[in-house]
């Protein structure tokens, strides 16, 4: 049960846009409208992610228990909607692709350029073969996906000409969630608190 | 001189639709039997399949159903609905500041007053879409000639209403409502700022600024602010909303500019509404260089963007 809820919770981002194309609904600017949700569910998702530890040690309830453990098809699946959202934003530039590096430059995509670069050294590390060859390193390697909360703030906040509260609304709950709920004492083995 | 001549933008006077067939125009679009083919062609729409330029607009549908407009959402497709059940206008516009005679213009009144002409701009968006709008209305200049501007006077500056009740956007204080704007008082004059009371040979719908808005199609889409409520003549730039938020993306002068940047992206191609992937290359000043550029000799349109 709670695996079947997960996939769903995992592809409703895509079948919200394949459901939109198929209608007709993407209105006047359809590439526009897919970029906008491939990011919306590229964030979702990710705080969706980052929460799961903190309810899991805290609630005691038995779902995100059994989703801690799919954190790797979590993980992937946030990288393919932010690979989807730069690839819709790519496909955008053919139009003047000696002007790439520069477009890429700018802070506004500069920032989730980062962001997706840290989603994709995280994405070809999360194999059996990557936490062996790694070792210690892979856990703090994994730990820069909380850098993708500063550098979307920043990206949301410049999206929204400088006015940073829907960033904030975003990316705040979230952010105090993961600074504050491992400060909370359970009586759990630390074992299970990872 | 060129003024004296038949301007290269204008639809020629033959093409513009008599009133008596514009009132029948249901009638003669059947039989033409073009109803069949277009069922929602509007004589407009049939005048620009015409047009010699080549300026076909973009459906109605589009236009209508995706812009920009805070002061109800910042969502492009939410404005539409969130408008729907709101009427702004008609209402009184104070005309005042440096003239010689401070007038009120009420807005059911515009067409009356001014008479009514359409005209078929592209529209640039800074954000990079466009379209292409059979506007109705009548030229700026004429307003200012009826006001009479004081030789003090250098610019002027355009509020737009100011309604929280009815406009939800306006709830939030992260934007310095009203919407104000502002132009030079020669780019005022240029015969092709338009006063918009119209689209598609009907009148404004509220999401694209009813009862009456600027349309200025050489610059980026935000200098042409919607439903105005108040025009002041000033011998100060006025300042601007986009350009209080944020000065180092959005100029006073907001002229379109391939060349020219914007801090996020390039401005050197737009994309057509209704289209996916196809985009065009942005022209300077819109395609309207020839009209115009002449109002920016000598400055440095980098620094003056």
């Amino acid at each position: 049960m709670a695996s079947w809820i997960l996939t769903v919770i995992l592809a409703s981002p895509l079948a919200y846009m394949v459901l939109l194309t198929a209608t007709n609904g993407l209105g006047a600017n359809p590439v526009e409208r897919l970029l906008i949700l491939a990011g919306q569910g590229t964030l979702s998702l990710l705080i969706f992610l980052l929460a799961l530890p903190g309810t899991a040690k805290l609630s005691g309830w038995a779902w995100p228990k059994a989703w801690m453990r799919h954190r790797r098809a979590i993980g992937l699946s946030i990288f393919a909607y932010a690979s989807l959202h730069m690839l819709l934003w790519l496909a955008d530039q053919l139009g003047e692709i000696d002007k790439l590096v520069d477009n890429l430059a700018r802070p506004f995509t500069a920032s989730g350029l980062a962001s997706w670069v840290i989603l994709f050294l995280l994405a070809v590390t999360s194999n059996r073969f990557s936490i062996k060859k790694l070792g210690r390193r892979w856990k703090s390697l994994h730990r820069w996906v909380f850098f993708c909360i500063p550098l979307l703030f920043i990206h949301i906040t410049l999206k929204d000409e400088g006015i940073w509260w829907s960033a904030a609304l975003w990316l705040g709950p979230i952010s105090l969630w993961v600074l504050l709920a491992p400060k909370f004492k359970k009586n759990k083995p630390p074992s299970e608190a990872r | 001189m060129r003024r004296f001549k038949k301007p290269r933008w204008a639809l020629p006077e033959s093409e513009v639709t008599d009133e008596n067939i514009y009132k029948d125009r249901r009638k003669l679009i059947q039989g033409l039997g073009l109803a069949a083919a277009w069922p929602a062609l509007s004589p407009l729409e049939a005048l620009a399949a015409r047009y010699e330029e080549g300026l076909k607009p973009t459906p109605e549908e589009l236009v209508t159903s995706y812009n920009n407009f805070y002061e109800f959402s910042t969502d492009k497709g939410a404005v539409r609905e969130l408008a729907a059940k709101v009427t702004l206008g008609p209402w009184d516009i104070q005309v005042s500041g440096l003239v010689e005679k401070p007038f009120v213009l009420n807005t059911a009144k515009l067409n009356q007053r001014y008479g009514q002409e359409e005209r078929i701009y592209r529209l640039r968006c800074v954000e990079t879409w466009s379209a292409v709008v059979p506007w109705t209305g009548f030229p700026l200049a004429k307003l200012v000639a009826e006001a009479k501007p004081l030789s003090s006077a250098k610019y002027i500056r355009f509020v737009s209403f100011m309604d929280p009740e009815k406009a939800p956007g306006q709830r939030s204080r992260s934007y310095p409502w009203p919407y104000t704007e502002g132009l030079r008082l020669d780019e005022a004059l240029n015969p092709l700022a338009f006063m918009a009371t119209g689209l598609y040979g009907k009148a404004l719908p509220t999401q694209n600024g009813e009862p009456v808005r600027l349309v200025v199609p050489w610059k980026y889409g935000f200098k042409s602010i919607k439903s105005i409520r108040a025009i002041e003549f000033t011998d100060q730039q006025p300042s601007t909303l986009w350009n209080q938020i944020q000065p180092a993306e959005y100029g006073f002068y907001a002229n379109v500019n391939p060349k020219v940047d914007h801090p996020r992206w390039s401005q050197a191609q737009e994309k057509p509404l209704g289209t996916w992937f196809g985009k065009v290359d942005t022209l300077m000043f819109n395609g309207y260089g020839p009209e115009v550029a002449g109002l920016y000799q000598g400055m440095d349109l980098a620094k003056y963007y």
